[in-house]
């Protein structure tokens, strides 16, 4: 096992590369220069190059590149353009709401979302599974932001239960947290239920009709135990990756989400420098993004191995 | 002794009578009395790259530093120069010499007293890195120097008329000399003004946060426009930034936000009754205008550009770019009608014409068959989309071929340095106190490349010129020369909408809209 997490370690750098390449690329070949961005409209041409050349901007692609990677693979992301901040700094300024919004989003989805694909499938064809089955539709049709909007108005603007948008830090305040935290949390978390409960209602349906289920009851054991002891767990490893995807996806800053919020996270940070052309924080954002992306599949393996003692690593 | 019950409680009844009616009849005047205190949340479209105004860092840092930061000299109600931080203003050696008077016993947030070297330093930083005090004053300066503590004096090489507006602008404040060498030509970082709040914190993406500064010396005036006296009634203002328009208007609907700024027209008829919220029309503000490639191409031709006047009507484009009839207005002049100083309807025979039959006989004249008018666009100012949208659906009838390119903002503003990219392009102006002030296109090596003699002529003739009616006159012929020649074609005047609970008091809807003078009703 210890071999196998070493080699898909090193597999990370090949990995790493290849993103940090495309994205610097990319966000280079995209028009729009970051320097009149954030010099405003009315921005003098001359001033726009001095900046330019202030910033290093002027320099031919390769060199800028060159240099990039340089400082990247020291650990160095670089300095924003627009906030003039190490990039790693300015990620670490705002992963507190994004992590927090992740958790709290991925339990409202497993908790959700276990639950509804496993009463689908043991009350297939009856009006539960049906009704489950229609709200995951919905839920997966739905647009983010619509969804968002919409609880806005209803929850926070009509009936006044729950703040409209913004973020309190965790600390003496961890109540406000929540409170402010719920709305968005629901958004993304009952999104992403609805996934996992199709996916779970899928995989349940398959491993309740294998033989050892009909064992099971045949022997006598209690329907609850047959489905939540025997079904369930091997249910659950197909899931799992749905589970780690989902949870990859949430980390990546739940863009949407924390922009009609107000959040102040790692995914609106993302989408203000691409609207600035802030390059250094994008590309830093990115590789991170990438990076989490990687380790967390690398855990949904790790985990298939204690959830199913078939698979062994070499 | 007899009892006197009687003729006491009378008495006692009428004394009380009275003041129940005193307590009645004086209720109304207590309730609009300023109360100190309280935590104004304002929400704000975003967030500024720095509070540092000598350099370029768009509207949103104007918006906030006003409150941290002054000048010598500002804004009052009509949008004229008057002293803010100087006591007085003179001229003399023909014109070759201004003379700054400074106010005493200011002093900086740091306790530190501003004097004749911060106004020196600040200025000498601002003829470096400020885009009006670069083009329009630091060539003409030989010197600026302090005779004394309180004294300023700017040497000239020739007499201009210009140097007060330009201190008047929201971007040249007032630096500590210390700050400025410590950060010389990077960002400040220490935020130290002399300004009614100082600065208490910015975290980022969350707020920006000022508290009343105690020791503020306010002028004595009354409040005028931004001048006269500045008092901060609240404690605290936390500037918010809420980048979703319809959560910044939620957020006043909820009480979450006491001010929203920048909303969209489309929430005026939703809170218009609502007796909690104040709906704030925001004049004057801006004006959309169409820009020409002067440069290259199609519109070098005169006649053409004209042809394209010719045909627009202007009235459904700001409609569709505004929203309801309170949100635009029809209007020639370069200058709203508030701002008095400059307003004139000079060329108005030009504007609004809505005649294709001349712009068809234009555009016979100057030779166009058809060609492809590449025409830059963008969706992330719905106004920059809805003007564009609805002109090119009036110049297709005229018989324009018209390739509207939708881009993203940064894409325009790269491109539009390229002539060989675009024909026209839709931008606009913020709120200009004087000419040529914040009026970017009017300069030759702005994207448009508007080169014209006459212009140049009227322009340098309305620099030297310092008696107010002659200037006044030499603006007129200059925007008599703007609708003739067709440089760029202004398409009205568009108003903001700003939302405010109920509960503040006191706030003046303009452009860069304060919140000294404002108090929370509680």
């Amino acid at each position: 096992m210890k071999e196998y997490l070493l080699r898909r370690l090193l597999a990370l750098l090949p990995v790493m590369f290849v993103v940090a390449t495309l994205v610097f690329v990319l966000m280079h070949l995209t028009p729009g220069d970051p320097v009149s961005a954030m010099l405003g409209m009315d921005a003098n041409p001359a001033d726009v190059e001095r900046m330019r050349v202030h910033l290093g901007l002027d320099k031919p692609l390769y060199l800028q590149y060159v240099q990039w990677m340089g400082k990247v693979v020291q650990g160095n992301f670089g300095e924003s353009i627009f906030l003039q901040i190490p990039v790693l700094t300015a990620v670490s300024e705002r992963i507190q709401p994004t992590l927090l919004l992740t958790l709290l989003a991925i339990s409202l989805a497993v908790g959700l979302g276990i639950p509804a694909g496993v009463i689908s499938a043991t009350r297939f064809g009856t009006f539960s599974d049906q009704f489950f089955m229609v709200v995951a539709l919905l839920g997966v049709s739905m647009p983010e932001f619509w969804l968002g909007l919409n609880l806005i108005f209803l929850v926070a603007v009509k009936l006044g239960w729950l703040p409209v948008a913004g973020y309190v830090p965790l600390g003496s305040h961890w109540l406000a947290t929540l409170r402010y935290l719920t709305l968005p949390a629901f958004c993304l978390g009952f999104i992403q239920s609805t996934l996992i409960a199709r996916m779970t209602r899928a995989v349940m349906l398959d491993v309740l009709s294998q033989d050892y289920i009909r064992t099971g009851h045949a022997k006598g054991l209690a329907p609850s135990r047959v489905v939540y002891k025997h079904a369930l767990k091997n249910a659950l490893i197909p899931t799992l990756t749905v589970i780690g995807i989902t949870f990859a996806i949430l980390m990546g800053g739940a863009i949407v989400i924390e922009t009609v919020f107000n959040i102040p996270g790692v995914g609106r940070l993302l989408v203000q420098s691409v609207l600035r052309r802030d390059y250094p924080v994008i590309q830093g954002v990115v590789l991170l993004i990438a990076g989490a992306y990687v380790l967390i599949n690398l855990l949904v393996d790790v985990a298939y191995a204690y959830l199913d003692p078939r698979v062994k690593y070499v | 002794m007899a009892k006197r019950t009687g003729s006491t409680g009378g008495l006692l009844v009428t004394l009380c009578s009275i003041l129940a009616i005193i307590v009645l009849a004086a209720a109304p005047a207590l309730a609009q009395a300023p109360r100190p205190g309280g935590t104004l949340r304002v929400a704000t479209i975003g967030e500024p790259p720095s509070l540092d105004t000598h350099l370029p860092t768009g509207i949103i840092a104007m918006s906030i530093a006003q409150h941290v930061f002054e000048g010598l000299f500002t804004l009052d109600k009509d949008f004229r120069p008057i002293p803010l931080l100087a006591e007085s203003y003179s001229v003399a050696d023909g014109g070759r010499r201004a003379v700054i008077k400074l106010r005493r016993g200011v002093q900086f947030h740091n306790g530190k007293e501003f004097s004749s070297e911060d106004a020196v330093a600040s200025l000498q930083r601002l003829m470096k890195l400020e885009y009006h005090f670069r083009s329009f004053i630091a060539p003409n300066v030989v010197d600026v120097r302090a005779p004394d503590r309180y004294t300023v004096e700017v040497l000239l090489k020739k007499p201009s008329s210009m140097l007060l507006p330009v201190m008047s602008t929201a971007t040249a404040p007032m630096y500590p000399k210390e700050v400025i060498d410590e950060f010389k030509e990077e960002r400040i970082k220490k935020f130290i003004g002399t300004g009614p709040f100082e600065f208490v914190e910015w975290r980022p993406d969350r707020y920006i946060e000022v508290k009343r500064f105690e020791k503020y010396l306010a002028r004595p005036e009354a409040p005028n426009g931004y001048g006269g006296k500045r008092t901060a009634f609240v404690d605290r203002i936390r500037f918010i930034p809420v980048p979703d328009g319809s959560v910044r208007a939620a957020g006043i609907e909820s009480g979450e936000y006491d001010v929203a700024e920048d909303i969209s027209p489309d929430f005026y008829t939703r809170v218009k009754g609502n007796p909690g919220i104040q709906a704030m029309i925001i004049k004057p503000l801006a004006y959309p205008f169409i820009i020409f490639n002067k440069k290259e191409g199609l519109f070098t031709n005169t006649k053409l550009r004209q042809a394209v006047l010719a045909a627009l009507d202007m009235e459904p484009i700001l409609q569709a770019a505004g929203g309801g009839k309170e949100f635009f207005g029809l209007n020639n002049s370069i200058y709203q009608p508030e701002i008095k100083a400059w307003y004139t309807t000079a060329g108005k025979e030009h504007y609004d014409q809505k005649n294709v039959v001349l712009a068809k006989q234009l555009m016979k004249e100057a030779g166009y068959s058809g060609q492809l008018i590449r025409w830059m666009a963008t969706k992330q100012y719905d106004w920059i989309y809805n003007t564009s949208l609805t002109a090119k659906t009036q110049l297709e009838k005229a018989g324009f071929n018209i390739d509207l390119q939708v881009l993203e903002w940064s894409t325009v503003i790269q491109r539009r340095t390229k002539p060989d990219l675009w024909e026209i392009f839709v931008t606009f102006n913020s709120l200009s106190p004087e000419p040529p002030l914040y009026q970017a296109w009017l300069a030759k090596d702005w994207p448009g490349w508007w080169e014209n003699g006459q212009r140049d002529e009227l322009l340098a003739k309305f620099d030297q010129e310092s008696d107010p009616k002659k200037r006044f006159a030499i603006w007129e012929d200059i925007q008599k020369l703007i609708w003739e020649e067709v440089p760029i074609i202004k398409v009205g005047d568009l108003n903001g909408l700003a939302l405010a609970s109920a509960k503040v008091k006191g706030l003046w809807p303009t452009y860069l809209m304060p919140y000294y003078n404002v108090w929370l009703e509680r």
